[in-house]
């Protein structure tokens, strides 16, 4: 599975949205880490995006796959928030969950 | 008109507040002029990036087969040995895992007293080096010159094409100026809102896939330097072959002895290649005056997982199999120029990263589209009749957002509906892209603008919906059987077009959506977004185009 | 609103002819600017000749984008077309006295 770079970055662009305040409600059921904590977490989960990508490809390609993904993996967020904030929030915590396992595929 | 609405009569404002103002101009105006061009080079730009797989599935007749490098080499030569063998020059391309066929091309000696007619590319079974039989067609090759060439004569269409990029590439730097709120804004989009959206949506198409914009807008202009920006060779060298010598190694154009001698077997030159180039095969093999003591036999190393796309090469002695030349490791800026036409073209891509293009490619069409949406958006006053500019622009942009993917599906539907034996079909197909697009924008004349969007967008998504369709009547190669028989490139191919029928069916249910009356109070919206105050909102808008 | 447009019809000539000599400048000046600038860099940049160009060719695009987006911004149109044309004519210049390297 190619893919982890991306999911683990929209996983990344998900914290980092929800660390601004403007896309902070209309997720009441759940409870949001704080601020800057989300903050921390959307940093370091895009360098661990581009660490897994440049592990997998070599430093050329693996950052090329990093940018490209990061390209379609915001946008797709960023559709998917200002429709079903839910259901993107959900999404990014199973792509999160399910990178370990696609790894090995 | 409203043509200069921040430029340059008024008193002069602070210096950041001036930049931002003259670049907001600059951006709606040169982004409104190379607009629908750009529109159509960035979708068509997208398609090619499937190139190989858009012409396996218009030839539905041929099958790929997965042979080795050496022996397809082979077969290949055998064909040309058994039908030209006193030739100048034969070109051979080899199948890779994405095309069917082993493609020849051969160029007949010189003939002073008759010039040769120029010979057709011919397609060869991998396996055996026998010729195929399939439907004449451009494939997605057609898709891949218009995205450059705007099938304008040479060369104006790739001139038009290198105006339009440039103006692409002002656009983005003045677009980036323009946005003061990148990062405020970065994750913000904003539905059935109507100005509002079409910023919300242009901005969040351009900034979040900013860096595939610049990097294809830059090396899109890199693809055909040296036809758009010859003068730094010419500073340099008196004659530009001089140049190509320099970056590229010297072309092997050793002239033919006369003398007859055999032609080697080339499998163990490529074996010897092979080893050279870290297991990787060639390409493309160049053979000049086979059957000559001169022969020379040159090898191009297959780009793909590489990220330079000028190709190594390694040229043989055809009789001796000695290595006689090989070109020379490039410089940092020969090297750079290689990975930025490889950045470009996306040959290195396996199948996960040729869809990440793919969608970056979409992005980029949306970027373009919605700030042409936006242009009219922002111009139309309610309560006035447009005057004669907005409505040429909103014809304008109906005509090239939404009859060009009407005009693309119908060219792969001319493929499966024109006879596969009817003479002249390629041309055919060509034909009835540009008749069902522009014929299409002429007759969304005949509607209000609001239909026009509306039906042309519905018609787009039944085009493509009918593409499997009719692929399954006219093919024995239809979806369902293609499921069944594992055959990712048609089953992908048919999902993909009802995925853009979805897609062309959503915009146009969007588009007859009843627009909102513009409300003075905001309705109390359980989204945040809507709650920043509202002349903060206001001159954002006003600076933002 | 509306007298603000018809300010401008009165106006619109002088305005179309100067808007049109800006628009030719940055294209056509632009061009010719970052052809002659991209060349002198070229010529003059030390190493081999053909990288020297492959960095001039390179580097064209850009200068070309950031010389066109300031003929747009810079208000006087006597100064842009100075900038442009003089730019071009010197870096030309240069490029032709100093002749070719290979």
């Amino acid at each position: 599975m190619p893919y982890e770079s991306g999911l683990i970055s929209f996983a990344a662009f998900a914290c980092l949205a929800l660390a601004m305040k403007k896309h902070r409600s209309g997720l009441e059921p759940l409870v949001l880490p704080s601020e800057g904590v989300l903050r921390v977490l959307g940093w370091a989960l895009l360098a661990l995006s581009a660490a897994v990508a440049v592990a997998r490809l070599g430093v050329a390609l693996g950052v090329t796959a990093w940018i490209g993904q990061m390209c379609v993996a915001a946008p797709l967020l960023v559709l998917l928030l200002s429709w079903r904030p839910k259901a993107a929030t959900a999404l990014a915590g199973a792509g999160l969950i399910c990178v370990p396992f696609l790894a090995f595929l | 008109m409203n043509v200069r609405q921040s430029f340059p009569d008024r008193p002069a404002p602070a210096p950041a507040r001036a930049l931002r103002q003259s670049m907001a101009w600059i951006h709606a105006w040169l982004g409104l002029l190379a607009g629908w061009i750009l529109f159509a080079m960035f979708l068509t730009g997208t398609a090619s990036y499937f190139r190989p797989e858009i012409t396996q599935w218009m030839q539905p007749e041929l099958r790929s087969a997965s042979v080795p490098a050496e022996q397809a080499a082979q077969a290949a030569i055998g064909h040309l040995q058994a039908t030209t063998p006193g030739d100048q020059q034969w070109f051979i391309y080899l199948p890779d895992d994405r095309t069917a066929v082993t493609r020849v091309f051969a160029r007949a000696k010189p003939n002073p007293e008759k010039p040769p007619a120029r010979r057709p590319e011919m397609k060869l079974d991998p396996a055996t080096g026998q010729p195929l039989e399939a439907r004449d067609t451009r494939g997605g090759e057609h898709f891949y010159r218009f995205h450059f060439q705007l099938q304008l004569p040479h060369p104006w269409g790739r001139w038009l094409a290198g105006v339009c990029a440039i103006f692409m590439l002002t656009a983005i730097i003045s677009g980036v100026i323009t946005h003061k709120r990148i990062f405020v804004d970065f994750f913000t989009l904003r539905w059935s809102k109507g100005q509002r959206s079409w910023l919300d949506a242009h901005n969040a198409s351009a900034v979040l896939a900013l860096p595939f914009h610049a990097m294809i807008t830059y090396t899109g202009l890199i693809t055909l330097v040296a036809m758009y920006m010859p003068w730094p060779v010419k500073a340099n060298f008196d004659k530009p072959d001089a140049f190509t010598t320099a970056a590229y190694g010297a072309p092997a154009e050793a002239k033919a002895s006369g003398n007859p001698a055999p032609l080697l077997p080339v499998t163990p030159m490529i074996e010897a290649a092979a080893r050279e180039w870290n297991g990787d095969r060639p390409r493309t093999i160049v053979i000049r005056n086979p059957n000559d003591a001169a022969a020379t036999v040159t090898l191009l190393r297959a780009t793909a997982g590489r990220l330079n796309a000028r190709p190594d090469s390694i040229t043989f002695s055809g009789v001796t199999g000695k290595e006689l030349s090989r070109s020379p490791s490039p410089g940092p800026a020969i090297a750079t120029a290689g990975v930025m036409l490889g950045l470009h073209l996306g040959h290195f891509a396996g199948p996960a990263l040729r869809w990440v293009y793919f969608f970056m490619g979409l992005t980029g069409a949306a970027m373009v589209g919605t700030g042409l949406v936006l242009w009219v958006v922002k111009r139309r006053k309610p309560n006035a009749a447009p005057f004669f500019g907005l409505k040429l622009v909103e014809r304008l942009n109906i005509g090239a957002i939404a009859c060009l993917p009407t005009g693309m599906a119908a060219y792969l539907l001319a493929n499966r509906l024109i006879p596969a034996d009817l003479p002249g079909r390629a041309e055919l197909e060509v034909k009835a892209m540009f008749w069902t697009w522009f014929g299409l924008a002429i007759l969304s004349l005949l509607r209000p603008a609001r239909r026009a969007w509306i039906e042309t967008l519905g018609l787009a998504a039944i085009a493509f919906a009918a593409l499997p369709v009719v692929n399954a009547l006219t093919t024995d190669r239809g979806l369902i059987g293609s499921l069944r028989a594992g055959d990712g490139l048609f089953a992908g191919f048919d999902l993909a077009m009802l995925a853009i029928a979805a897609l062309c069916g959503f915009a146009a249910l969007k588009a007859s959506a009843k627009p909102k009356p513009p409300k003075q109070k905001a309705a109390p919206s359980h989204r945040p977004s809507a709650s920043v105050s509202k002349p903060a909102k206001v001159r954002e808008n006003a600076d933002a185009l | 609103m509306k007298q603000d447009r018809q300010s401008r019809r009165t106006a619109a000539w002088p305005d179309a002819a100067r808007m049109t000599a800006r628009a030719v400048t940055a294209l056509f000046g632009g061009y010719a600017s970052a052809s002659a600038l991209a060349s002198l860099l070229a010529r003059l940049l030390p190493g081999p000749p053909a990288e020297a160009s492959a960095w001039g060719m390179i580097l064209s695009f850009l200068i070309f984008a950031c010389l066109a987006l300031w003929a747009f911004h810079e208000r006087r149109l006597i100064l842009v077309a100075g900038v442009l044309w003089g730019s071009a004519l010197l870096a030309g210049g240069a490029v032709l006295l100093l002749g070719t390297r290979a």
